[in-house]
């Protein structure tokens, strides 16, 4: 047989190895036990949608590669779509498989394709701990002798296993599984072999019987490889001969399942019980028609006591009052008092409005307790599992806006960060739907940065100055999204999506993710939001503002019914939004916003674009003809919103 | 035409009784399974998407498996192994059972 794998010597001391498994079976947990590098890990599928490298530890001048989860290959989605083009185009030296133990069919039917592909391969059967606890019992020596692969098992959490898949790997031959399909499937593969074999500008990184198993099966992935490296001609007759054969991925698909089926039987030696304890109970009432709804309630009155009660109020008021207000500031303002000879410098700095006492003070005292409760309060929604159960809950409404439940997942994490929110946007299965979800991203959910500015406003007017601006955005979000899926052409698919338990989050993961969190907002929102302050202190000194103020002064100040200097805070919030925010920030504190104007004001920048980073990703995932596109259609939306919302408020004479 | 009877299944050469596991009786979907009921997968309705229908066998709801039928309210939800599944109630509808009357013997 020919073999294009690369030399295999003794042992392993070089190369790359890919983890791969189905989504939310611990393969990012898997890979911070192996490298010791941090990445996102939580509960639902879906959260790693690129790949992650980095050096195992115990193997040195070895990487490791995290790639996002597969339900099977071919791929449909864009994120399983990455991982297959690491199996064609990274150099792998091994495949280290990461399957749920106590889903065996299901692992071991990804277990026979990646197999198929003739490299290295090591099984690690994950979640052992769950599938002892209901009593899964499994013939390992039989599937490893089947697979001819070593298999392992683990429980990641907790670092079991580690060291023998360390062994394994180390140790992994080339894998020499193989199967039998149909007479004519077998036909045509050893067809696609000798058309390839002899033509390929490049060898192939995994078996050719594997890759025409794929191109037979329909991939996307693969079509393009083969269709860049191999002669025009030779792909056409690859073509013809996929068209010769009766729906090939199905019967192909199908001659697996019946093997697998036959495995199972034999190396399942007990199934096991299904789970009866709390965390199935819960389950079932999160997704009930009706308690899920109380729960759902419930979730979100718990994360508005912990972030707006205990965050916005007690923290803030300590932080705020009691230690900047009487502690810090004083001490500051002699220091720079004492050591600063210039009235205008010390006014910059320690004023008003200074960037100490006001930019640093809010910044620290305020929106800081803010993100951080809000991040805490994340970080166990997401480990918790509710997610997937909020996607079966809100299926129905994001019927209506075109697409499925799943479509929760990037609305609800772009909370956190809009622009990473557009990278999970992959998990969609189609073009159409992570059009719509992009869209509704820039448009209409708020990150967190802007989160904490906006609450930090309002809340210094009125909890009701919160509501309507929470339901005129929410009211924009479902207008736009009802109106674009009647505009944009295309099919919605119909949710499917797994419920992974309910499991109690991990301390220790809770924190790390919100201390990476903070981390970026330090890094990258505070010193975005006191050069904002000192922006905003520089165009009222200099009059800079001028000519600002007059171009803006019709839409500003004609329509939006704002003060003229708000054109400033405009245009800063064409680069974020939130730095947009601060801008009215400083307005606020310094007299100038009636409560109409701040809830006015807040609308508006909140439906603009959320920052340049995002436009660039928009442009890098959906390409820049669409992005241009949105760009033109929200900045207009928003304004007309905004425009809207004040005479209105004007209107009902609220706020006055 | 939404309803199944006037469909046809077994489309997508995933027959009948594919392993002897259940027999034909008559044409009856996930979606109209009781919750609480277990049931064996037979085949599908020939207008479900080719994608669909790779990830539905992938998750192990293939012709000739057993599956719980736990909800159909917000969403049906299925368990598979050890595992939930919830998908829309038109996906259901495509997915022909049949039901259990001698559950007891298949796992
Ligand atoms: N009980 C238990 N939970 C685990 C184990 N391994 C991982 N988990 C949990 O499973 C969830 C998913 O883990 P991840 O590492 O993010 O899974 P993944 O395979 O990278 O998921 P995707 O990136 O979405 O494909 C997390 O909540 C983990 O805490 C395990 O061995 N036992
Ligand atoms: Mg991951």
């Amino acid at each position: 047989m020919h073999c294009h794998n690369a030399v295999v010597s003794e042992t392993l001391t070089e190369g790359t190895i890919a983890l791969i498994g189905h989504p939310n079976v611990g393969k990012s947990v898997l890979f911070q036990q192996l490298t010791g590098q941090r990445v996102m890990v939580s509960n639902y599928p879906g959260t790693t949608v690129e790949v992650a490298r980095g050096a195992v530890r115990q193997i040195p001048g070895v990487a490791l590669v995290d790639t996002p989860g597969v339900v099977t290959f071919p791929p449909f989605s864009e994120d399983e779509a990455v991982t297959a083009r690491v199996l064609l185009n990274e150099p792998l030296r091994a495949i280290l498989q990461v399957g749920d133990a106590k889903n065996l069919r299901r692992t071991l039917l990804l277990t026979l394709q990646l197999a198929e592909m003739g490299l290295p391969l090591v099984v690690a059967l994950n979640m052992m701990d769950e599938a002892e606890r209901r009593g899964v019992t499994l013939d390992i020596a039989q599937i490893s002798q089947q697979f001819d692969a070593p298999i392992i098992l683990t429980t990641a959490i907790h670092g079991q296993g580690v060291d023998q898949l360390i062994a394994a790997l180390q140790e992994a031959k080339p894998c020499r599984f193989w199967m039998e399909y149909p007479a004519d499937i077998e036909t045509a593969l050893s067809d696609f072999q000798n058309q390839v074999e002899t033509n390929l500008s490049r060898a192939a990184n995994i078996n050719l019987r594997a890759l025409g198993l794929l191109w037979l099966s329909g991939d996307q992935v693969s079509a393009a490889w083969l269709r860049d490296h191999l002669p025009a001609e030779i792909y056409a007759k690859l073509e013809s001969l996929r068209l010769s054969l009766e729906a090939p991925a199905q019967r192909i698909q199908q001659a697996r399942l019946e093997k697998i089926d036959s495995l199972a039987s034999r190396v399942l030696i007990n199934v096991g019980q299904a789970d009866q304890g709390w965390s199935a109970r819960l389950s079932r009432w999160s997704t009930h028609p009706f308690w899920g709804w109380v729960i759902l309630a419930l979730v979100l009155y718990s994360l508005y006591w912990f972030v707006g009660v205990f965050g916005a109020g007690v923290l803030v008021g300590m932080l705020e009052e009691q230690l900047f207000g009487q502690v810090i500031n004083p001490a500051v303002t002699r220091l720079v008092e004492l050591t600063i000879p210039f009235r205008w410098l010390q006014e910059f700095l320690v004023g008003p409005y200074g960037l100490w006492t006001m930019g640093m003070t809010y910044a620290v005292a305020l929106i800081f307790p803010i993100v951080t409760t809000f991040f805490l309060a994340f970080g166990i929604l997401e480990d918790s599992g509710y997610l997937p159960r909020l996607a079966a809950l809100s299926n129905r409404m994001f019927k209506a806006l075109g697409m499925n439940g799943k479509a929760v997942l990037p609305m609800v994490l772009g909370l956190g960060c809009v622009t990473m929110a557009m990278l999970t946007t992959r998990v969609l299965e189609s073009k159409r739907e992570r059009l719509l979800a992009t869209l509704l991203l820039a448009l209409a959910v708020p990150c967190s940065a802007q989160l904490g500015v906006v609450m930090g406003l309002l809340a210094s007017v009125s909890f009701s100055a919160v509501l309507i601006w929470a339901g005129v955005v929410t009211l924009v979000l479902l207008a736009v999204g009802w109106l674009a899926a009647r505009l944009v052409p295309g099919e919605r698919t119909m949710l499917l999506v797994e419920l992974p338990p309910l499991r109690i989050p991990q301390v220790s993961n809770v924190m790390l993710k919100t201390l990476a969190r903070l981390e970026w907002y330090a890094k990258e929102v505070v010193p975005l939001f006191l050069f904002g302050a000192a922006l905003m202190f520089i165009l009222d000194k200099t009059s800079l503002l001028g000519w600002l103020i007059h171009a803006g002064e019709p839409i500003v100040s004609g329509w939006l019914g704002l003060p003229p200097q708000a054109s400033a805070a405009f245009v800063m919030g064409f680069l974020r939004r939130d730095f947009g925010a601060t801008g009215l920030f400083v307005m606020e504190a310094q007299g100038l916003l009636t409560p109409v104007q701040i809830v006015t004001a807040m609308v508006t920048i909140t439906l603009f674009i959320p920052c340049i980073a995002s436009v660039m990703m928009i442009g890098k995932e959906r390409g820049w003809r669409i992005a241009l596109g949105m760009m033109a259609t929200i900045i207009p939306l928003a304004i007309l919103a905004g425009g809207l919302l004040n005479r209105l408020l004007l209107a009902i004479g609220w706020g006055a | 035409m939404r309803r199944f009877g006037r469909r046809r299944f077994g489309q997508h050469g995933f027959g009948f009784g594919r392993r002897g596991a259940c027999r034909r009786r008559f044409a009856f979907t996930l979606a109209d399974t009781p919750a609480g009921q277990r049931v064996c997968l037979r085949g599908f309705s020939s207008s479900l998407p080719a994608e669909r229908l790779s990830h539905l066998l992938a998750y192990g709801l293939a012709p000739g498996r057993w599956v719980q039928v736990i909800q159909h309210e917000p969403v049906t939800v299925v368990q598979v192994e050890h595992s939930e599944l919830a998908l829309e109630n038109d996906l259901a509808r495509q997915i022909e059972v049949t039901p259990a009357d001698d559950s007891s013997q298949n796992a």
